[in-house]
């Protein structure tokens, strides 16, 4: 991915998880572990919330790259600014 | 069983563990060489003082009660630093741009510096913050209280205040907070020994839930039927901890940790204003979610355990003691204790911090330096005034909670104050989101929110827990005040049948938002708040290391000179200071930057710039203000620029306006002449005209054959002679006038004697006077007064004067007098005559074409209008004096032509000399 790409990305992420961790997707959740008579709501969450950090973890790695290059180059990250704007 | 005295002897050293730790550290960062305390993973460890010994005990309560409910509180955390990049990274940003100290003053610099908004956020933080502190007094006492003596005592039996494990806890956490937390003023409130106890802290209490965690999943076994690990017992499958959640509740929890982590004045101040480094945050953004994922992952196991090993009866908020010390693990539990203190103790540390900042920096100082006898904006060095008010204000913090927990703690109202208090807090989001967002955020708008968002705060949360601590008649809860129903705190407007803190907070984020957001759209942005809202805003558009910049005396002082030179001009700023340095008896060199300078200047830009632009300048030159130098020079020069061209607009529009003014007297000239032009056509035309029509009705009756005498023939031919002779000369004058007035007619000056030309003239007239019957009299000087005249056409003028007088004179035996005399530079000829002299009424008209004296019969009535012409061509001028009923004296004056024989000696003279 490029870097206003991976910008975007980090953008999305949280706004994936609060779809991931709210209803209706919960619903969904609570309902399939009704039907499979296991506790499936927990071990969802903490899942989710494992790849949350995962995705997290990936992200800040290229953000961090993406922001020295921008320093050293000394152009103001634009597409930061302008995506940070919209959120 | 443990001994109280083993317990607690374990407990104060681990304090004192706490204490030489914070001690050691500052001394490091004093010599600059406490590098691990700015690492990011000590600044992250630092953030988890989110998790007090409300979520370490609470969380499994919350699971064993309400099911996976106790997730909510740490994923909506857990979001919002997963997206640190947006949100946190900006406030980070503003506030290392600004000096940020609490999120008071975040809040309030955003509005404009509003004294207000800092003072409204203050005391909801104040609010929201004391019964929080409250609550963990009460579980460090309770787990004391359970761990020494297996229940938990209530206060009543605690008996006297020192006999209070609470009151203990408390003081030693105001001595903490007071030697660590105000040991100096920094400019941007760092607190290196507290950081590092906090990140200290922060290990000891994921480390004792990990050993209680696992002691759990992997030591624990059922006893029953059942030889697994306890917690896995199928009997246990259908209890709390593996159900799922109220959706409703969910999703408002999630919201309201999310906005806590953001809102919370700990949070703020740990997460942004003791933020060394912005790039700490990439550390943070998934390392804070990893540590909150650790330290949850064993709720569900502790929680069944529990409920499988003590039953339902026992209280759920204490399994993490109790259960280890139900399985005989005397130690664990010393560490599960160990681990509830570090969160209580690292939650009311820095909450202290935080809300002391606030109190100090915005209710204290600024209603003290406002108070005249105090004088304080006088006072050199208020350092030592500012650190007293916050160990007050500390103080008073940790009393409040305190007394809160000694007056709710035997009801079980303290449980509830966790999301209460975060439900206060997030009432900074709207303010806080709008305000890096939006640039229509007004300070008005964000008062209005925070008052609405707090008052319904207050009445649909904070009260019914006062009523449940038993301060509140309870009637209030079930009746209403007054007994009006739609007013009830819990169901608002018949909002019946809804959880309390969704009830809650969907009223007081909703009256806070839509207040905040239409009260802003309703009121005009000040100048500072759009400033301030410009700079929040675009925080991104500058480079970090251009806004940091060290201070020395020197530069200061060159800092505070360059800015009036920017406005008013560098030769005037030079004499300003110069003078201001006179009235010092100093040289400008040695002038000191001090208030009185500092308030100088920032009086003398005021009247350049206005008041609140001047003030936002000097303070950030004078330091620890909002916006960067480079800014300032550059919101400078658009103002200069922004003046220049005003000024040469103006300029313009002046040149315009004069020009316009002199094309319209123009214009009024020209219609004048017009007129004049017009008026003097049909003037010459109707002149013109007698003459032709008598000529022409005598021809015609010359041509009639009829029989006309010779006598009358003769006559007849006769006027028709005299009448073109009339034209003739008329057309002569007209000719005549235009030559002059046009300037054509050149007049050949020469040296010529006055009484001469007088003389000629009245020769001249002796016929036409004899005729009339009238004697012409000559008063000349005996010798001759010389003019520089042409002595035909001054002869004219004199012909026509003695003409008009001669014709005006009526009667036999009347005289004319014509006289010369010297009246200084100037030589006047007379003409004086005995006639009716002219009527006031006629005056003006008088030297005007075609106007004739009204007894005058004929003439051309141009005369008079020539011989004006003609002497004004001789730089001379004509003046009538009359005297009804008798005379009239017409005089002409003309400067003296120069001595001959006496020029020729001076001149002599002078060249000699």
């Amino acid at each position: 991915m490029k870097g206003p790409r991976i910008v975007e990305a980090a953008f999305v992420l949280p706004w994936l998880g609060v779809a991931l961790l709210t209803p209706p997707v919960t619903f969904i959740v609570n309902a399939a572990a009704r039907e499979a008579g296991v506790p499936l709501f927990v071990p969802y969450l903490f899942v989710v919330w494992a790849l949350l950090i995962l995705a997290a973890w990936a992200l800040s790695r290229r953000l961090r790259e993406i922001d020295r290059n921008a320093a050293e180059n000394s152009s103001a990250p634009m597409d930061q600014a302008r995506l940070d704007e919209r959120s | 069983m443990l001994t109280p005295g083993f317990v607690i002897a374990v407990a104060a050293f681990y304090l004192g563990l706490l204490f030489a730790l914070a001690f050691f550290t500052d001394r490091l960062a004093a010599v600059g060489r406490a590098g691990l305390i700015s690492s990011p993973l000590v600044y992250t460890l630092s953030l988890t003082v989110y998790c007090t010994s409300w979520t370490f005990f609470g969380a499994v309560g919350s699971a064993a009660r309400n099911g996976a409910e106790f997730a909510a509180i740490y994923l909506g955390p857990t979001l919002v630093f997963v997206g640190a990049y947006f949100i946190l990274r900006k406030l980070v940003r503003i506030s290392k741009t600004h000096r940020i100290t609490s999120i008071a003053d975040f809040i309030s610099s955003r509005y404009g510096k509003s004294t207000r908004v800092a003072v409204i956020v203050t005391v909801i933080a104040l609010a929201g913050t004391t019964p929080y502190i409250a609550l963990q007094l009460k579980a460090v006492s309770t787990s004391l209280d359970t761990l020494t003596l297996g229940a938990a005592r209530i206060t009543s039996e605690a008996g006297s205040v020192f006999g209070d494990t609470a009151f203990w806890v408390a003081a030693t956490m105001a001595a903490f907070v007071i030697i660590f937390g105000t040991r100096n003023i920094g400019a941007d409130e760092h607190h290196p020994g507290v950081v590092a106890a906090i990140a200290f802290e922060s290990l000891v209490k994921l480390a004792a839930l990990l050993a209680v965690g696992i002691f759990v999943v992997f030591v624990l076994k059922g006893s029953g039927e059942f030889n697994g690990p306890l917690w896995l017992d199928p009997a246990l499958r259908d209890t709390p901890p593996f159900s799922g959640s109220d959706p409703a509740r969910w999703t408002t929890l999630m919201l309201l940790s999310a906005a806590a982590i953001i809102c919370l004045p700990r949070q703020f101040q740990v997460t942004v204003v003791e933020a060394t480094d912005e790039r700490h945050l990439y550390m943070a953004s998934w390392l804070f979610p990893l540590y909150v994922l650790l330290i949850s992952i064993f709720t569900v196991p502790i929680a069944a355990a529990g409920l499988g090993l003590l039953g339902e009866g026992s209280n759920p908020d204490l399994f993490v003691l109790t259960v280890p010390l139900h399985a005989g693990h005397e130690w664990l539990a010393l560490v599960a204790f160990l681990g509830g203190l570090s969160s209580a103790t690292s939650m009311v540390i820095v909450a202290c911090i935080a809300v002391s900042i606030m109190i100090s920096n915005h209710m204290v100082m600024p209603l003290l330096l406002r108070s005249r006898w105090l004088n304080l904006d006088k006072r050199g060095d208020l350092t030592g005034l500012l650190l007293t008010v916050r160990r007050l204000a500390i103080v008073l913090i940790l009393s409040l909670g305190f007394l809160y927990y000694r007056v709710s703690a035997r009801s079980d109202a303290l449980a509830a104050i966790g999301l209460i208090s975060f439900a206060g807090a997030s009432q900074f989001l709207p303010s806080i989101i709008g305000g890096i967002y939006w640039r229509g955020g007004t300070e008005r708008g964000a008062l209005t929110g925070l008052l609405c968002g707090f008052g319904m705060w207050v009445y649909t949360l904070l009260v019914p827990n006062i009523v449940r601590a038993g301060l509140l008649p309870a009637d209030l809860l079930s009746e209403g005040p007054f007994g009006i129903a739609a007013l009830k705190p819990e169901s608002l407007l018949y909002l019946e049948g809804w959880d309390p803190v969704v009830h809650a907070i969907f009223w007081s984020l909703a009256s806070n938002m839509l207040a905040y957001v239409l009260v802003s759209i309703f009121t005009s942005v000040r100048p500072l708040e759009g400033l301030q809202g410009a700079l929040f805003v675009n925080a991104y558009q500058r480079r970090p290391d251009e806004q940091s910049r060290a201070w020395s005396g020197n530069t200061a002082l060159e800092d505070l000179m360059a800015l009036p030179r920017r406005i008013i001009g560098g030769d005037r700023a030079y004499r300003l200071f110069r003078d201001y340095a006179h009235g010092q008896g100093r040289t400008i060199p040695e002038l000191v930057v001090d208030a009185a300078l500092i308030a100088f200047v920032e009086r003398e830009l005021a009247g350049s710039i206005g008041a609140a632009s001047a003030r936002v300048l000097v303070s950030r030159v004078a330091g620890g203000e909002t916006v960067s130098l480079d800014e300032l020079i550059t919101i400078l020069d658009e103002t200069q620029q922004a003046i220049e061209y005003g000024r040469r607009l103006e300029q313009k529009s002046s040149e315009l306006e004069a020009t316009a003014a002199q094309l319209r007297e123009a214009n009024s000239r020209l219609k004048e002449i017009d007129t004049m032009k017009d008026d003097f056509l049909s003037h010459v035309s109707h002149e013109l005209r007698t003459p032709m029509t008598s000529i022409r009705s005598f021809a015609e009756v010359l041509l009639e054959p009829s029989a006309l005498s010779d006598d009358k023939r003769d006559r007849f031919v006769g006027i028709i002679y005299e009448e073109s002779k009339r034209l003739t000369r008329l057309l002569d004058e007209i000719l005549d006038l235009n030559r002059l007035e046009s300037g054509r007619e050149v007049l050949t000056l020469e040296r010529v004697g006055a009484a001469r030309v007088a003389h000629d003239a009245v020769a001249a007239m002796l016929g036409f006077a004899h005729q009339r019957g009238i004697a012409l009299e000559e008063r000349l000087p005996a010798g001759d007064l010389a003019v520089m005249a042409d002595p035909d056409r001054l002869k004219q003028v004199l012909i026509n004067l003695i003409h008009n007088a001669i014709k005006f004179t009526a009667g036999k035996g009347a005289r004319v007098v014509i006289s010369v005399v010297r009246r200084g530079d100037w030589v006047a000829l007379a003409v004086e005559d005995e006639g009716p002299g002219i009527a006031p009424s006629d005056m003006p008209q008088l030297f005007e074409k075609f106007s004739r004296r009204s007894s005058g019969g004929e003439g051309s009535g141009l005369g008079l209008v020539i011989s004006r012409q003609i002497i004004e061509h001789h730089r001379g001028r004509i003046e009538v004096r009359s005297r009804r009923p008798r005379g009239t004296l017409f005089e002409v004056l003309l400067p003296a032509a120069p001595a001959l024989e006496a020029a020729g000696p001076a001149t002599a003279a002078r060249l000699e000399a």
